[in-house]
């Protein structure tokens, strides 16, 4: 009897303790959408459609405009950076869950492979503890992929060894809602963007040619198209239109290859540009991701072509998905107000490239000046030994603003935003833009350069260059000296400018 | 592999698992398979080769001792026992000086170098390999040698199960150092108890409380102190002091409740090594409460054999008769006690342990044995309630305070140390020196540490005070919870368990702080 009590007492010792421990664990983990998208799947009951990839997924495909406009069940089931070998254990979590008639695989990532290990993360530290995709997920990736040394793997599997210095989630209600990884994604994994940024249009590339894709990703494809097949579902792979794709094509075509050997079919969405409507001035925020105006136009687009091709049942008059619709309602709600918000961005930029064509005509110092501390832009300032000096003018408020002295000498000024990033002076001074060497401002040379293109400093002036950092042109490059009536004028129609 | 780390435990865990599966009269091979992996794995293959040699000397020579006086070789002087375990005894004490005592063999010959000696110039550049544990089983199969010419063990006649009790794996890393007849009965085996594990792990679990969530923050401090010794002066020399003590208990003890919980889970006991030190009214029951197997191996093997020996014999004579009977004693005490310090400096192995910590600690105790009578005077005198709790925490904040000098030298070194000492003293004499203020403007907390940091020492010194006060008064910690009801208990030690997983200083990004005393 003794021992029966303490088997027992140790079992239920032990029930508490791994339930504290795995409570513990989801409480200090990530509280982000990202955790709501992944752990959401488990809150969905049947789907009938899941879309699997990581963030040329969540932000292209819209699943309530899917539901709204042909009547099935989609979701996300998506995050940053996928790697390939996550494909298949999601796929096993949505067998678990939701038993989808037809998964839809974005195929983009399968170009590439990142080694930054910390995104494995968005999938494994979303997952339960005892969930055995996760391990599959992880024993698969340290299989197939070689990692740093001082990679602390452990901690991939007991996340609790990453997570445990985030005591500010005991503050986070958000972070309390996740105590048992439970949670629900109000749009069905897709993430609201509401950026925008002018992208030119990519050139289309079309070849036959086949290309190898990184080391390991092929073997990964094919394990998991077998997976699928094993599933008995149908599958189809989708090449998301986007800038980089373009580059991709060959890789493409390889991946095209094993999808169809597999019996799976793939779509280039990179050949249907007109057909989605699909505008990369206007419906992006970045050259790979679209904002909810692109977003929109991908949906209707794939979504026609799932009805299309696949048989999938129409469940909106069925009361058992009247949430769908209470969401879908309130999807339609945020995206007016989102798209006010895009629109505005468009607006805005459209406005400043307005500005920027300004910049370079404006003969107005103050007016100028008020165009280049705007965000976008970036003003260079060189300043070498000057003997008519324009800086000794009267009307110096735009000078005292910018921190060019009266005596100033050898000097460089970068402005950006409207914020000073740098100031010095020193005979032969040079500085160099330190994240990408845009431009450089070389006194010891002689030269400003920017965006490749070399433009020469008068000693006898202020030499200026102003930039777009949206679209990464010189939109101003003058030289400001003194008329004969002491009055500053912009030279802009020399030689180098 | 520390023992601090998750494979750690797991090592255990399954070395347990099998452990209880297997034979009990076979459990000692898989505890002596366990200590082999455990050198290997925390050390180098020079952790293993060097024990082996060992092991095989004072095998060898145990086995020839016990043989020439089986028998009775009568053509054998009776010294010649006692010259084989001298040579025994040397060999182990030289191997172990050489690799764990370069802090002072290579600075005569630094001098040396510098002097122009080519050989000692190339020696004294030899990079020496660190080998697990030398320091303890050295003394460990040191007092077996001892004991066995001495006739108080019978010598081992299994090597194996000698080398056993030489790499014992749970304490290679920090001690304690055990004896041979403490440590013998690991080789009967032992039947599964559900207690010897539960207890085991709760001490584990103690310990990693004391090492991972108190030392670590403590060791942020004074790191934190003594990378800018120009800033931080004054009260920050005060905290310097004050923390180094806690810091090196916290830390050493941390490590003890993680081997003799670990050594416990395998049902095989190990002596203590602290038995709250800070509750020490005096230096000399400090010392009786600090590092005990440690204090012990040098009174039964250094102190008593000096003091018993011929020579010390006939000085005490000689000294009663010129200083009197108590003087006289008192001197032949200091001479002893002076050898049993000095070793104990350098067994830790460098020139400011010898200096500034035991010998430092010797000047103490003598003093305090010197001053005793006229200290028991003027409590008299002054009707001063000896057995009062005022006077019990003075006396001992009074013994810490005398530790914690010697604590900041072994911390910080010699000069450092004086430094500190030095500028902790300006605060008292030298008028504006001081600076109260760094214990409510926050500055503590550019120490490196948060409040929330602060927040977790605090908690941790009272768990520690209730741990200590129940263990002075009715026993272990653990056996008191043992007696309160499921509910309580459970509460009790998931509270603990959350609070290392939560708040202990681990993890990837954390460069794990060796044990101090694993470098001995």
């Amino acid at each position: 009897m003794r021992v029966f009590k303490q088997i027992a007492g140790f079992i239920l010792f032990f029930a508490i303790l791994g339930q504290v421990f795995s409570s513990t664990t989801y409480l200090f983990r990530r509280a982000n959408d990202g955790r709501s998208r992944m752990v959401g799947i488990k809150n969905e009951s049947k789907l009938d459609v899941v879309y699997i990839g990581g963030s040329s997924t969540f932000d292209f495909w819209q699943p309530l405009r899917a539901w709204n406009d042909c009547g099935f069940t989609s979701y996300c089931l998506a995050e940053n950076a996928i790697k390939p070998e996550c494909y298949k254990p999601l796929a096993e979590l949505a067998e678990k869950y939701n038993d989808p008639q037809l998964y839809v695989i974005c195929a983009y990532p399968f170009n590439f492979y990142s080694t930054a290990e910390q995104w494995i993360r968005g999938f494994t530290d979303s997952m339960d503890l005892t969930e055995k995709a996760r391990y599959d997920l992880l024993n698969q990736h340290y299989r197939i992929r070689d990692v740093d040394d001082d990679t602390d793997i452990l901690s991939y599997y007991i996340d609790i060894l990453e997570y445990h210095e985030n005591r500010d989630n005991l503050a986070l209600e958000k972070a309390w809602e996740f105590l048992h990884n439970e949670g629900s994604s109000e749009t069905k994994g897709f993430a609201w963007e509401p950026y925008y940024k002018y992208i030119d249009p990519p050139q289309r590339i079309i070849t036959d040619d086949r290309e190898d894709l990184p080391e390991g990703n092929l073997e990964v494809l094919r394990d998991f198209t077998e997976y699928l097949k094993m599933t008995g579902k149908e599958a189809l792979f989708v090449a998301i239109p986007n800038v980089p794709s373009n580059g991709y094509r060959a890789q493409y075509n390889t991946i095209m290859d094993a999808v169809e050997e597999a019996g799976f079919t793939f779509l280039d969405l990179n050949d249907y540009y007109d057909e989605i409507g699909i505008d990369f001035t206007n419906d992006y925020y970045n050259d790979s991701h679209v904002n909810p105006i692109g977003a929109k136009k991908y949906t209707q687009f794939l979504e026609n072509y799932i009805v299309d091709n696949y048989e999938l049942p129409d469940h909106r008059d069925d009361p058992l998905y009247e949430d769908w619709n209470r969401k879908t309602e309130e999807f339609y709600t945020q995206e007016k107000k989102i798209i006010d918000t895009v629109e505005k961005l468009q607006d805005d930029y459209r406005f400043d490239n307005a500005i920027a064509e300004e910049i370079g005509r404006t003969e107005n110092l103050a007016e100028w000046y008020e165009y280049v501390t705007k965000d976008r832009f970036t003003f260079l300032i060189a300043v070498n030994t000057v003997r008519q000096n324009p800086l000794q003018m009267t009307d110096r408020n735009v000078f005292d603003k910018i921190g060019l002295e009266q005596s100033i000498k050898d000097t460089i000024i970068i402005v950006s935003g409207g914020e000073t990033v740098y100031r010095d002076s020193g005979r032969d001074l040079e500085y160099i833009e330190p994240n990408e060497s845009l431009y450089s401002v070389s006194l010891k040379d002689g030269f400003i350069y920017a965006y490749g293109e070399e433009i020469p400093i008068d000693n006898m002036a202020v030499n200026v260059v102003v930039l777009d950092d949206e679209r990464q042109i010189i939109v101003d490059k003058a030289r400001l000296e003194c008329d004969d009536n002491s009055r500053i004028v912009f030279n802009r129609g020399i030689e180098g400018y | 592999m520390t023992i601090t780390s998750f494979f750690y435990f797991v090592y255990i865990l399954l070395g347990a698992f099998i452990y209880y599966l297997i034979p009990l009269k076979y459990q000692w091979i898989e505890l002596f398979i366990l200590s082999i992996g455990f050198c290997y794995l925390s050390g180098n293959v020079f952790s293993i080769i060097l024990p082996i040699i060992s092991t095989v000397i004072a095998y060898s020579s145990t086995w020839l001792i016990q043989n020439l006086r089986i028998n009775k070789l009568k053509k054998i002087s009776d010294g010649f026992p006692a010259f084989i375990m001298f040579v025994a005894l040397t060999v182990n004490i030289v191997v172990w000086f050489i690799f764990k005592c370069s802090g002072l063999w290579k600075y005569p010959l630094m001098l040396l170098a510098k002097r122009g000696c080519g050989l000692a110039e190339r020696t004294v550049g030899v990079e020496l390999i660190s080998i697990l544990g030398l320091g303890y089983y050295t003394f460990q199969l040191s007092g077996y040698i001892i004991d066995c010419y001495l006739q108080i063990v019978e010598p081992q006649n299994n090597p194996f199960k000698l080398f056993l009790f030489t790499t014992y794996f749970p304490q290679l890393t920090s001690g304690p150092i055990s004896r041979y007849n403490d440590l013998k009965t690991m080789f009967s085996g032992r039947k599964f108890s559900y207690h010897n594990i539960a207890f085991g792990t709760q001490r584990i679990l103690w310990g990693m409380t004391k090492k991972i969530l108190l030392a670590d923050r403590l060791s942020i401090i004074i790191n934190s102190i003594v990378a800018e010794p120009d800033v931080y002066t004054g009260f920050y020399s005060w905290i310097l002091i004050v923390v180094s003590p806690i810091y090196i208990y916290a830390d050493f003890s941390g490590a003890m409740d993680i081997v003799l919980g670990s050594s416990e889970i395998f049902g095989i006991v190990l002596p203590e090594n602290f038995n709250n030190p800070f509750f020490a009214r005096t230096s000399q029951e400090l010392w009786q409460r600090w590092h005990i197997t440690l204090g012990a191996w040098a009174k039964n093997y250094i102190l008593f054999p000096v003091l018993k020996s011929k020579t010390m014999l006939g000085w005490g004579r000689v000294l009663k008769k010129r200083l009197g009977k108590k003087l006289g004693k008192f001197v032949v005490n200091c001479m002893g006690m002076f050898c049993v310090w000095f070793m104990i400096g350098v067994w830790h192995g460098k020139i400011r342990y010898i200096v500034g910590v035991c010998l430092w600690y010797w000047v103490i105790l003598m003093a305090e044995d010197l001053l005793a009578p006229i200290s028991a005077r003027i409590v008299n005198n002054f009707g001063i309630k000896s057995e009062s709790v005022g006077w019990h925490v003075f006396q001992s904040l009074r013994t810490y305070l005398l530790f914690a000098i010697g604590a900041a030298v072994f911390n910080l070194g010699v000069f450092e140390g004086i430094r500190v000492l030095k500028d902790a003293a300006r605060v008292i004499y030298k008028e504006g020196y001081a600076n109260p203020w760094i214990f409510f403007d926050g500055s503590i907390s550019k120490l490196g540490i948060s409040y929330g940091d602060l927040n977790i020492i605090i908690i941790c010194l009272s768990m520690m005070f209730v741990v200590a006060i129940l263990r002075d008064r009715v026993g272990y910690a653990r056996k008191w919870i043992e007696q309160q009801s499921t509910g309580f208990r459970w509460c009790i030690w998931i509270s603990l368990f959350l609070l290392v997983l939560i708040w202990g200083k681990y993890g990837p990004g954390y460069i794990e702080s060796e044990f101090i005393y694993e470098g001995f």
